[in-house]
């Protein structure tokens, strides 16, 4: 079988590119114009349809996206006094949504033990993570969470219109679990504690992974914000941005192999 | 030297929709194209004095672009994988994926793609996706032609073993398949 390599018996979608954006000298613009097939000119004719599409430009939003990540030190290191006086409601909350749901065992455990990374952490009470036992989600409880373990989530929808789910893994990389497609917010509906559809396979991955809740955010603002957090200060600096800023809650579970 | 907001703006009037075009046809997603090129034109602003010598700043774009549409693709393809996982073990409703050969096909050569070297994907994404001559390949990957050659070689005897012909086929006529789909 032949494949199709070019072997520059006509323009390349780089060379059109450079084509169409003038940066070809005479010698080269006629070489490219004197390749040209039907399908290419169609190609330009695309790629000058384009203007229209890409986004307009905003120099001050490149600039942003370039910068290194803001401090978050300056921000209180303790939960907002929302998160506070909301604690023991949500408690409470939880703990019927339990009784109501049935066989639904909930543990919550503060994760607090000298042993335990210290990376990991609970920041509030918005965001919940249970994972799948036999057939019912029980409350995480603080244990290492293997390969294939399923978890699943309930986030706090009150006065909430939607919520991005995400996670940060110890290398910085950040997944967006909800909305599925990774773009806008899966939307909230009722009060209190709500499940979010669906529950996820873990992967192999070794060593730290938190959980970040972000509310009324858009998924890619609420990725940039993430890795931004997590580059001032790794997943420490994803605790901090969770714990000073309304909105967003975390949970860092210990991942790799199962102790349960 | 930073660059000024009017050299900014010269440049994303000139190159911008050039990227977003290009970008598009890997992603296959007018949002995240333009993520893509405003991603590739932060990096400007975070490497103007390197992105001032290139002596073609499109060919540099093109690079920094590629590396963050192929990363793009991989952890969109990890999330789905995860959903679907998860839709299953549930018995939810099942994922609905685009239809059609064409679509499988793109998304098995990206698959496939995954479990390459950087270098390498970005060798063949170059020489299918955007149908660079070899020259333009080693140029935009920053190695020889004869690595380029053998980065690809390699990349097909590998594809060939795993998936067969069909996909070494479907990457024969990927500039048509990936017209087909924009």
């Amino acid at each position: 079988m032949s494949l199709n390599v070019n072997e520059g018996d006509r323009p390349s979608l780089l060379g059109l590119g450079r084509l169409a954006s003038g940066e070809l000298d005479a010698t080269a613009t006629a070489a490219v114009e004197g390749q040209l097939s039907d399908a290419d000119r169609l190609v330009l004719e695309e790629i000058e349809a384009a203007r229209s599409q890409v986004a307009p430009f905003d120099a001050a939003a490149l600039r942003r996206r370039a910068s290194p990540a803001p401090s978050v030190t300056e921000a209180p290191a303790v939960p907002t006094p929302a998160n506070r006086s909301g604690r023991g409601l949500w408690l409470s909350l939880l703990a019927l949504a339990a009784l109501l749901l049935g066989g639904l065992v909930v543990s919550m455990q503060v994760p607090t033990t000298p042993e335990r990374p210290d990376i990991q952490f609970r920041s509030g009470d918005a965001l919940q993570v249970f994972v799948l036992e036999g057939k019912a989600l029980v409350a995480w409880g603080g244990e290492r969470l293997g390969e294939d373990t399923v978890v699943g989530f309930k986030v706090n929808a009150t006065g909430r219109r939607g919520v991005v789910l995400l996670s940060v893994a110890d290398d910085g990389e950040v997944d967006v679990f909800w909305p599925e497609g990774g773009r806008g917010m899966e939307p909230l509906r009722g009060q209190g504690l709500v499940p979010l559809d669906g529950t996820l396979i873990l992967d192999d991955l070794q060593g730290s992974e938190a959980f970040v809740a972000v509310f009324d955010t858009a998924a890619d603002t609420a990725v940039d914000q993430a890795e931004r957090a997590f580059a001032d200060g790794g997943l420490r600096g994803v605790r901090q941005w969770a714990d000073a800023t309304a909105g967003v809650d975390a949970v860092a579970v210990p991942r790799g192999q199962e102790v349960r | 030297m930073e660059l000024t907001d009017d050299e900014l703006a010269e440049l994303y009037d000139r190159y911008a929709h050039v990227l977003f075009h290009r970008c598009r046809r890997i992603l296959r997603n007018d949002e995240d194209a333009n993520d893509a090129v405003q991603e590739t034109f932060a990096k400007v602003i975070r490497n103007a004095d390197t992105f001032r010598q290139q002596s073609s700043p499109l060919t540099w774009m093109y690079a920094i672009s590629t590396n963050y549409c192929l990363n793009q693709v991989r952890n969109r393809n990890t999330r789905r994988d995860k959903r679907e996982n998860h839709k299953a073990e549930i018995g939810g409703p099942s994922v609905v994926e685009p239809s059609g050969e064409a679509r499988e096909d793109h998304a098995r050569i990206l698959a496939l793609l995954d479990d390459a070297d950087d270098e390498t994907r970005a060798c063949v994404v170059h020489t299918f996706f955007d149908e660079c001559t070899r020259q333009e390949t080693a140029q935009l990957v920053g190695l020889s032609v004869p690595t380029v050659r053998k980065r690809i070689n390699t990349f097909l005897d590998r594809a060939r073993r795993q998936l067969g012909a069909a996909v070494l086929l479907a990457l024969a006529t990927l500039p048509d398949l990936i017209r087909s789909l924009t």
